[in-house]
């Protein structure tokens, strides 16, 4: 077990070092294929990891004391047990599918580069599967820092363009300030535990330890670090920006792994969040506002990606709000549904971008219809299970996350049902400029539109299949099913959330938010198959179609005086204070030194002069007795 | 204070040949007073204060100095500062330095009348 | 008499050579003040050995306890004959190159 384990992880490491430092020798068939191959040799070797899990139990592995000092020790080991052999299997799986499609959406790229790209995306897939193995929340650690790196070497992949820098960086950056939480959640939990392992922090008799404002405080900054990561209000201004790495990254990073590392990091420490009232309130609202918030700007956007950027941080939300209610399995069936279907939406993307050679605007488009039949239908596979229609997994997941939602809360269901509304709105609106209707575009784009290659539509037809039966995995009961999902994760929640809402109670629920959807998505696809959106003239459409200014706002607030504020520094300070006490001392040295020098002027008669002063001083120094100065005293008193 | 060799040496060396030097070289270099800039005027005082203060501080060491309480010079007497006993010492426990202070002397004229050949 | 009035008439002579050496510009005159302080020292050093031997007869008649002090003071002399004629033969010399014997125009030391 312990080899296997440590194969899943090394293979992704193997890829990275040899495609990074062969990247000026082999070819690019020979990249395509080891990066994919290794990928997928991982996900075998994930599979038997579950199977293991199933069949024995949770597993922990130890390799080696990481860290080890008398007063702390962290061991590096790793935890195979339902949550992240399940995750696992996503990881690797939609992985291998985007390393596929990646092998024919990038051949534009010279060898070099498309090695670059493989290793980067191959070192991505490593941090990620650190991030989800680690049995303490060090190893984690490390892993959210590489998945943060990785994204920021693929969105800044075109390096070239200066904009594309400033995208990464200010994703890295906003990583940044979620991670300070993290560490500081990481730092009280030493402080008060002196330990990081899960299964010495994630027990009753920790938590007694614990007073009730430290599990307040531990668990709000470890949602201020799952905000960064994960997108939420309000560090979710990156992820918009980052559609300006190649689609196949926005797919795997931006939709399916990176973004719900946050999840995954507050499902594993679910014990510390049920205890903590205040935490679950804040992560409940902060979740509903990003889901409404993103929902709003994604109406009005015009292009492809963005639209589905800002679908995705919608979607987080509704992740977020699912956590906060305590719906843990909901969120982590979510989670694996959305991986699906917001891979399948943003490759289909790609497809589409592929085809009409990199245009991006779907004002643009239409009709494409009868020109790309597959992707055409993929994503409208996609699009339905993102609505939240029956019998597509998207439906599941988001009801049972409403379900608990009206559990707790009347307020947060209502606020869900219209994010659901609008879900359905703009994914369908999205769908209609870009498919149905007449090419919008230029004739010379019309000319090239084809079918994209095998290898890109292999993983969109798996992933449109797994986003049509994925729901299978966790049918509540209400509906006959047995819901095996809440099963396996029943070893890692600690307080099982139960169905407290009658069988009717749910029927009714589940019909309400069928309904609304499915009128959502009429009025979408009537309004749009025909025109487009012109440029909005409501004030309030003008908010919505401007991110609702929040960039803005952020550039003024933040941005502006923290550079005013380094300015002042380097001109003041390190100008004048600084420099000036250094080059001061050097100009204090010269000018005594120039003083002192005209002593010595030549002239016989100075230098007995000083003879003369000097023994006097010698004199008084060295019989230093008083009755010297008292007989001068009694001399010149008398 | 009956040192009576060391007096005779001194009338005959300071008087006699000191003096008369300074007047041949004061004679031979004619020397005009008025011509001469002074030396300024707080040069002249520092020299002056560094002076009387160091007689004023070597005084007061002197004054509280107790071993020197009740010691007297003995004058009129004694038979030390005779030219007999200083003889004998001269030539018999100090008659190493005797030597050299000729050498000295040797050295010191030789000097003399290079430095003046030039 | 308390040696202590010898002492003090040496300390003044002393000192007003040193004030001399300080404040006179003449070469010669610096030279003369130099001598004086040599004189100064002599005497307050037959002082002392007067003292001493005075000290010392009491004990026992036939000492000579004060002879070393007298025997310093005769090879101070010689030493200050030999310095007066070198030191005048320069100052000839320096007379004869420069034409002045103000030590304010001796100061090839500086710098």
């Amino acid at each position: 077990m312990k080899i296997l384990v440590a194969f899943i992880i090394l293979w992704p490491l193997a890829g990275f070092l040899f495609n990074g430092l062969g990247r000026n020798y082999w070819s690019k068939k020979v990249i395509a294929y080891k990066a994919t191959g290794y990928i997928v040799a991982s996900f075998i070797a994930s599979v038997f990891a579950f199977m293991h899990v199933q069949n024995h139990g949770a597993v922990t592995v130890h390799y080696f004391d990481f860290i080890h000092t008398a007063s702390l020790t962290i061991p590096f080991d790793f935890k195979i047990d339902a949550l992240s052999s399940l995750f696992l299997l996503v990881i690797t799986g939609v992985g291998s599918l985007i390393h596929l499609y990646s092998t024919a959406y990038m051949q534009e790229e010279s060898a070099p580069h498309y090695a670059r790209y493989f290793a980067y995306l191959n070192l991505f897939i490593f941090s990620m599967l650190l991030l989800v193995l680690g049995d303490n929340y060090i190893i984690m650690f490390m892993g959210w820092e590489g998945v943060g790196l990785c994204s920021y070497l693929l969105i800044g992949y075109w390096f070239s363009n200066g904009s594309y820098n400033y995208a990464a960086k200010k994703a890295f950056i906003m990583n940044r300030i979620g991670d300070l939480g993290f560490l500081l959640a990481l730092f009280w939990l030493i402080a008060k535990l002196g330990t990081v392992s899960y299964s010495e922090v994630l027990t009753a008799e920790s938590l007694a330890k614990l007073s009730s404002a430290d599990i307040t405080a531990i668990t709000l900054f470890l949602f201020v670090g799952a905000m960064g990561k994960s997108a939420q209000i309000p560090l979710f201004t990156w992820l918009p920006d980052a559609m300006a790495g190649p689609t196949p990254v926005s797919a795997l990073i931006h939709a399916a792994t990176m973004v719900t590392a946050g999840i995954y990091m507050i499902t594993r420490s679910n014990i510390l969040f049920s205890h903590s009232e205040i935490t679950q309130n804040i992560v409940a609202i902060i979740g509903i506002s990003t889901a409404l918030l993103a929902a709003t700007i994604a109406i009005k956007q015009n292009d492809i990606k963005k639209v589905l950027a800002y679908s995705t941080v919608s979607q987080l939300g509704y992740m977020f709000l699912g956590l906060g209610v305590g719906a843990y399995s909901g969120a982590v069936f979510h989670v694996i549904t959305h991986a699906f279907f917001k891979a399948l939406l943003f490759l289909g993307a790609g497809s589409v971008i592929h085809a009409m050679h990199h245009e991006q605007d779907i004002r643009k488009m239409g009709g494409l219809k009868s020109k790309l039949p597959i992707t055409h239908i993929t994503f409208l596979i996609g699009c339905i299970a993102i609505a939240g229609v029956p019998p597509f997994s998207g439906f599941f997941s988001k009801d049972e996350i409403l379900a608990a939602a009206f559990e707790k809360n009347k307020i947060y269901w209502v606020l869900g049902l219209v994010g659901a509304a609008m879900t359905a709105f703009y994914m369908f609106r999205l769908y209609a400029t870009t498919f149905l209707g007449k090419f919008r575009g230029s004739h010379e784009q019309e000319a090239h539109l084809h079918e994209s290659p095998l290898a890109m539509t292999l993983p969109l037809i798996v992933l449109a299949i797994l986003s049509a039966v994925g729901g299978a995995i966790g049918i509540p009961h209400s509906l006959g099913g047995h819901h095996w999902l809440t099963g396996q994760l029943s070893s890692i929640i600690s307080t099982p959330q139960e169905a407290h809402l009658t069988v009717s109670t749910e029927w009714i629920l589940m019909g309400v938010s069928v309904a609304i959807a499915a009128i959502a998505l009429v009025i979408a696809l009537s309004r749009y198959s025909k025109q487009t959106d012109e440029e909005p003239s409501s004030a309030i459409g003008k908010f919505f179609y401007h991110k609702w200014y929040i960039d803005e706002l952020y550039q003024k607030a933040i941005i502006e005086p923290l550079n005013k504020f380094a300015l002042f520094l380097k001109e003041f300070i390190e100008k004048k204070v600084i420099d000036g006490a250094v080059n001061g001392t050097g100009k204090l040295v010269q000018f005594s030194a120039r003083k002192v020098r005209l002593i010595q002027n030549g002239q016989v008669g100075y230098y007995i002069l000083f003879m003369v002063l000097g023994i006097i001083t010698l004199f008084i120094c060295w019989f230093n007795d008083i009755s010297i100065l008292r007989f001068l005293y009694t001399m010149t008193h008398s | 204070m009956n040192a009576q060799f060391l007096a005779i040496v001194n009338i005959i060396v300071y008087a006699g040949a000191i003096m008369v030097l300074f007047l041949f070289v004061m004679m031979l270099m004619n020397v005009k007073k008025d011509k001469e800039p002074q030396k300024q005027l707080w040069v002249k005082l520092t020299g002056v204060i560094a002076g009387g203060s160091f007689l004023t501080l070597l005084i007061a060491l002197v004054k509280q100095n107790t071993s020197f309480q009740g010691r007297d010079v003995l004058l009129k007497d004694g038979s030390i500062g005779l030219i007999h006993p200083l003889g004998q010492a001269l030539f018999t426990d100090f008659v190493v330095p005797f030597e050299i202070s000729s050498v000295l002397f040797l050295s010191a004229m030789v000097g003399a009348v290079i430095i003046g050949k030039k | 008499m308390p040696i202590e009035y010898y002492i003090f008439l040496c300390l003044t002579l002393f000192s007003i050579g040193v004030i001399g050496v300080l404040t006179r510009r003449n070469a010669i005159i610096v030279f003369m003040c130099i001598e004086l302080m040599l004189n100064a020292v002599n005497m307050l050093l037959v002082a002392f050995s007067k003292m001493n031997y005075g000290a010392a007869k009491i004990l026992s008649p036939t000492t000579t306890a004060g002879i070393d002090a007298q025997i310093f003071v005769f090879f101070i002399m010689v030493v200050a004959a030999a310095e007066v004629s070198i030191g005048l033969a320069i100052i000839v010399m320096i007379y004869r190159n420069t034409h002045s014997i103000d030590i304010n125009f001796l100061n090839r030391l500086k710098n």
